[in-house]
């Protein structure tokens, strides 16, 4: 892979990586932003190892939520939640805000796997197979962790009178 | 699979990330690294090809030394002959292809996972 093809897949890819980041790390923009960087730079030093049986996504995703899954070890423990709005969003911009809080607040009610697992399931549209390949986990675990997530956000929607 | 109230709710509270930078910011960075871009490192290990090639004449090279040819040839038509002594379907027999199915399925299994 050249330096010119290695850039576009940077562009195509910028986007739901950072988004799935940003959501792991509950709204926390600058470290999402750096864990991206770092995942980034990995890819860029790795390359010669992507052996092309999955998509370029799919393994950047995987060393996304490895440097994620790194951080969270060194660190201990989640941080405090620091929601940033304002760098996305302008200040006037409160529905945005208010629909981001509602977002983490609902992601706050699933453990870290269940998380993760949805937020690529639901929100960047990973299938079964290549939520297994980025997390490591095994298909009908990642069922599982689907399910107990579904219950747990079902119950909550229900109560807080979520409609489309 | 998916359920329709989740999947509105993701949908909607689906964030568009803007650059700010980002991007500039990740060239600059790589710009800036001790290595250009890495070649696809030859790893002798890597290359499964060259080991499965080399297992190959491996077995080739012990058949021919130790005369495999030919203790094939009197296995096949010992092998033969067994079958054609063969009656009925005894438990051994039963036994013997089924633990020749397992061990084939087995190794299938192994060879697809690992894949």
């Amino acid at each position: 892979m050249t330096r010119a093809q290695f850039e576009k897949e940077v562009r195509e890819n910028q986007e739901p990586l950072r988004r799935f980041l940003l959501n792991l790390c509950s709204g926390n923009s600058s470290l999402s932003d750096d864990i991206a960087q770092e995942a980034f730079i990995k890819a860029y030093m790795n390359l010669g190892s992507f052996s092309g049986l999955s998509k370029f996504s799919t393994w950047l995703f995987r060393i996304a939520y490895n440097c994620f899954c790194d951080h969270m070890r060194r660190s201990g423990k989640a941080e405090p939640v620091e929601i940033d709005n304002t760098k996305y969003f302008s200040v006037d911009d409160t529905d945005a805000g208010f629909r981001n809080q509602e977002l983490y607040m609902a992601l706050s009610l699933l453990g870290e796997k269940e998380k993760t697992c949805i937020l690529l399931f639901y929100m960047e549209d990973k299938s079964l197979k290549e939520i297994s390949k980025i997390t490591g986990i095994k298909e009908n675990t990642i069922k599982s962790h689907l399910s107990r997530a579904k219950a747990n956000l079902g119950e909550h929607l229900k109560k807080s009178g979520y409609e489309r | 699979m998916k359920d329709k109230r989740i999947e509105d709710f993701f949908q909607d509270h689906k964030q568009s990330v803007p650059d700010n930078g980002f991007e500039s910011r990740l060239f600059a960075t790589l710009d800036c690294l001790p290595h250009q871009l890495p070649s696809k490192k030859w790893s002798f290990l890597r290359e499964r090809w060259v080991i499965t090639l080399l297992f190959a004449l491996a077995g080739f090279a012990l058949f021919v030394i130790f005369g495999g040819y030919s203790l094939l040839i009197e296995s096949l038509v010992s092998a033969e002959i067994d079958v054609s002594n063969l009656k009925s379907v005894s438990p051994q027999v039963i036994v013997s292809f089924a633990f020749m199915f397992c061990v084939l399925f087995g190794l299938g299994k192994f060879a697809f996972e690992s894949e």
